[in-house]
């Protein structure tokens, strides 16, 4: 797993909610969503899982992450 | 959704001047002249009270998941660098002895004298270092980016 790509603020806007506003909602800080939108932090599955039900967003859709490994054919 | 919110504790960092005290620790060299006791050199300690200074600017600030990973972070870094620290100052005490010899001549003590001064001396630094730098560290892990806004 080498980075992953955050939609956060696309949607979060979408759903008129400003940082603060979301934060409070999760109860994270500000900064917490600021560092989530550039994708500078890679959240626990509870916060990622709070979030998505926050802005109403599947989780698969706000997270992507990129991966190096080879897919197993399972 | 509602959370239990935990914040850090409220103090100001005017406490961090508490610090200076540890410029205290120089009593040492007075104390032993006098009465051959050097126990004020552990006050050297207090300049961990720096720390205060750092841990006043997060003040009542809700410690979420980021925050106490960095806090783990900066713990982790802090301990290890004094553990570092602690071990070597040990290590040093056990070896070299010319120079314990040489350094026990120069200031007309026996090397034993010499040797836990020394350490108290380091392990009082040590853990002024270990106080403040973690509290140091989690400042500027977890402001690396305050200044800037996107609402």
């Amino acid at each position: 797993m080498d980075g992953f790509i955050c939609h956060l603020k696309r949607y979060r806007q979408a759903k008129g909610l400003t940082q603060e506003q979301l934060a409070e909602m999760v109860g994270v800080r500000r900064e917490t969503i600021m560092r989530l939108e550039k994708s500078l932090y890679n959240p626990s599955l509870k916060l990622a899982f709070d979030l998505s039900k926050a802005v109403d967003t599947p989780i698969e859709v706000l997270f992507q992450f990129e991966s190096t490994e080879p897919e197993s054919g399972l | 959704m509602k959370h239990a919110s935990k914040y850090t504790r409220k103090i100001s960092p005017r406490l961090g001047l508490l610090g200076l005290l540890g410029f205290l620790g120089f009593a040492g060299l007075a104390t032993y002249r006098l009465s051959q006791g050097f126990f004020p050199f552990v006050f050297f300690g207090f300049f961990g009270f720096f720390g205060f200074y750092y841990e006043g600017k997060m003040s009542a600030t809700l410690m979420d998941e980021r925050f106490l990973q960095n806090k783990l972070r900066a713990e982790r870094k802090a301990y290890s660098l004094c553990g570092g620290i602690s071990l070597l100052a040990l290590m040093l005490t056990s070896v070299a002895e010319a120079v314990w010899v040489q350094l026990a001549g120069a200031l007309a003590l026996q090397i034993s004298e010499v040797k836990l001064m020394f350490l108290t001396i380091m392990l009082a630094l040590t853990f002024a270092l270990g106080s403040f730098l973690s509290q140091y560290l989690l400042y500027h892990y977890d402001c690396e980016d305050c200044s800037e806004s996107e609402l």
